[in-house]
């Protein structure tokens, strides 16, 4: 029943140097055809073609019987390493195995990470080979980079055609794990992401990427809370997986993907769709496909929602993602642009843009004992204060009841002061600020009454509304000085206040009761202000 | 006949070479002088002829899915029978060793995490290759069954079918020329 094809073919070639292509195809080397197979054909061009056809053949009844083989033959167990005692299984991912091991001679507790055969059982060998010898290199590569926010790997090998690499034992949990318990918030990722872009950094100035960065990667150590990124040169076994298991043709429903494609450039999305996907992915790569990764983890542990999202509805992302701090929104948005030259050009770059918004001024979020007496207190003293201020002008009543009464209005003030230190999380450089800054608006309000004393003499009419004038002008100079390090809308307060100080001039004798009003009101908005500040602090920091 | 019961017959009679080698596949050649594949796999489709009221209302693929299991069902009985009647602590272990090797097939057949079509169609090519086996010479077919479905070297194969290296090799290229053959052009044989 053989064709004529076959059989001239099977003709071209002899037993012997069948049993010799057939060890060759059992070690792998196919390239090296023995040269004793060529001296014993007649002519070169007859062997080619034998070497050819017995390829074809192999491969084919090798990639179709391999799952069933791997289900007859494969072995889940940990592999065998002289070095190691097995303890237990501790995560399965898509492409590989992790145990906890022993080490033997060191006594050190290790992870071991294997890939799984069943995994390679559809790719042709000889891809899974070119895949196991970057991955090799990649990872001897990582091996060299001494980073404390890296998972150090120790040994790289190949045990029963499982590559396997032992790297630190990290007791803690992954970000995704983190990710999938509930939202984190900005600022608990916003430091997890700049340690980890830090990290990639300087493997990237080693000249190694990492491919794969995503929150599955990335471990939280649970004593210290350290972060650590971990699965150098695993991309194209999990993007390999990835591709069989999610299917991606262009324009499908991308939200579904939820492994390494959601977190992957798209320059390297398109290359993996073409026919030579994972040589093609390997050579796109890059620093910035790197950068993409990692504003693309940043914006899903943030919002809890795939990247996929991100690349689909850009132009949602704004009204969606509400709550995001827009700085936080504006770093995932660049990083994750789709023309790589308007990314960030380094992780460098990335990570010192979210240092810059971690190290911003948020102080006012932490005065929660604040918020309630300003309004429940300051606020009625002070109208109440500056009204008894007015009667007393129009009852032309002692000079010293009216500055006494004037200056009582601090002591509301910094009685609410004095309970925010009782509250333990005030910041330090908080408080001194808020103190220092009020105590300089009362020493001002205090030189502008001596000076006006000196000046105007006895003429209290006029003096008093010069001095409401000017503290009101110093009041509006203390909110805008505050609108830089508490909550930018002190600045229109600020403002407010000098228009304030302006139409007191216009009607002098009402400057008390402008005053008061003004100062009364000026309470409730900033504790009311405050209040929806904190209450998001709160709600993302649960 | 009424057409679904004649329906359940031609699905039955398409597995019974994919059932055969699947059986020879997984008896390692220490038992297969106690254990006939053949013998259990006629043993299954009897077993389904009996059940036939509930497997005409099934599709084939879980059909397909309620031979193995009957298959597997057969072939663990049969080796503990064994076992009872010869008490060899080697045996015990092959049972268990079986079985782990049917859950990973079962486990590789309706593998959750590829797309359905996908399985259905690796399925379907399965199937053609592990039946298209059945059609070649018995020395063939085993010396492919042990190279390609037991994972064996060609040394493996040559002493177990007693042979030179050589000869297995051309053994192993013509079986897998027929097998190629009869994939690609199917309904040859």
């Amino acid at each position: 029943m053989t064709s004529p094809h076959f059989r001239s073919s099977s003709d071209g070639a002899d037993d012997e140097t069948l049993a010799q292509l057939e060890r060759l195809a059992e070690s792998g080397s196919r390239s090296e055809l023995a040269p004793s197979s060529r001296r014993e054909n007649r002519t070169e061009g007859r062997t080619l073609e034998a070497v050819a056809e017995h390829y074809r053949l192999y491969n084919l009844i090798e990639l179709l019987a391999a799952p069933v083989r791997l289900a007859l033959a494969a072995d889940d167990s940990p592999p065998q390493l002289p070095e190691y005692e097995s303890l237990e299984e501790i995560g399965r991912g898509g492409m590989g195995v992790v145990y906890r091991v022993l080490h033997r001679k060191l006594q050190r507790l290790d992870a071991i990470k294997v890939i799984r055969p069943d995994r390679l059982a559809d790719i042709s060998p000889e891809s899974v080979r070119q895949m196991q010898y970057r991955f090799e290199r990649e990872l001897r590569l990582a091996a060299y980079v001494a980073h404390e926010n890296i998972v150090p790997v120790y040994h790289v090998g190949e045990v029963d055609g499982r590559p396997w690499f032992s790297m630190q034992f990290v007791e803690g949990v992954s970000l995704q794990d983190l990710r999938a318990n509930g939202l984190l918030a900005p600022d608990q990722v916003a430091v997890v992401m700049e340690k980890i872009a830090r990290a990639v950094n300087t493997v990237h100035r080693h000249g190694v990427l990492h491919g794969d960065i995503k929150p599955h990667n990335i471990l939280i150590e649970r004593e210290t809370n350290r972060p650590l990124i971990t699965d150098f040169g695993l991309a194209e076994f999990d993007l390999c997986f990835d591709l069989q298991a999610d299917e991606i043709p262009a324009g499908s429903a991308a939200e579904n993907i939820a492994g390494t494609p959601a977190y992957m450039a798209p320059e390297l999305l398109h290359a993996a769709m073409q026919p030579a996907g994972l040589r093609e992915v390997a050579l796109v790569r890059s620093v910035l496909s790197d950068v993409y990764s990692l504003g693309a983890t940043l914006w899903a542990t943030l919002t809890g929602r795939s990247p996929m999202e991100f690349r689909d509805a850009q132009v949602a992302v704004n009204s969606r993602s509400g709550k995001l701090p827009p700085a936080l929104l504006r770093i995932c948005q660049r990083s994750m642009s789709e023309n790589p030259a308007l990314r960030h050009q380094s992780a460098q770059e990335f990570a010192d843009e979210l240092a810059q918004w971690l190290n911003r001024p948020r102080w006012n979020q932490y005065f929660p004992g604040l918020r309630n007496l300003l309004w429940m207190i300051v606020a009625p003293c002070l109208l109440i204060s500056n009204l008894i201020v007015w009667k007393l002008m129009h009852e032309q009543a002692a000079e010293f009841w009216i500055w006494s009464i004037i200056f009582a209005g601090y002591v509301p003030l910094f009685a609410v002061f004095f309970r925010s230190q009782r509250i333990h999380f005030v910041s330090d450089s908080a408080r001194r600020e808020l103190w220092s800054i009020w105590i300089g608006h009362a020493i001002g309000a205090a030189a502008s009454m001596i000076s006006l004393r000196l000046l105007l003499a006895q003429d209290l009419s006029r003096m008093i509304p010069a001095f409401y004038g000017v503290w009101a002008a110093i009041t509006s100079v203390v909110l805008f000085a505050k609108s830089g390090n508490f909550w930018t809308a002190y600045r229109w307060i600020g403002i407010a206040w000098s228009g304030i100080a302006v139409s007191m001039a216009l009607m002098p004798e009402k400057s008390p009761i402008l005053f008061g009003s003004a100062a009364a009101i000026t309470c409730i908005v900033i504790a009311r202000g405050d209040q929806a500040l904190a209450a998001d602090a709160q709600r993302l920091s649960r | 006949m009424t057409d679904s019961e004649s329906n359940l017959a031609f699905t039955l009679n398409r597995f019974r070479p994919v059932l055969l080698t699947l059986a020879e596949a997984m008896i390692s050649p220490a038992l297969r002088s106690d254990l006939e594949a053949s013998d259990l796999v006629q043993q299954t489709l009897m077993e389904a002829h009996c059940n036939a009221e509930q497997l005409v209302l099934m599709n084939s693929a879980v059909v397909f899915s309620w031979l193995r299991s009957a298959l597997q069902h057969n072939m663990l009985d049969a080796i503990k029978h064994l076992r009872t009647q010869k008490n060899d602590i080697r045996r015990r272990l092959r049972t268990s060793e079986i079985e782990a090797s049917w859950s990973r097939l079962e486990m590789m057949l309706v593998d959750e995490q590829t797309s359905p079509s996908e399985v259905l169609q690796r399925n379907e090519q399965l199937c053609l290759m592990l039946s298209a086996l059945q059609t070649l010479p018995d020395n063939q077919r085993t010396s492919l069954i042990m190279k390609h479905l037991r994972g064996l070297s060609l040394k493996e194969v040559a002493e177990a079918m007693q042979l030179s290296e050589s000869a297995a090799a051309g053994l192993l290229h013509r079986g897998r020329q027929r097998l190629a053959h009869c994939l690609e052009e199917p309904g040859h044989d």
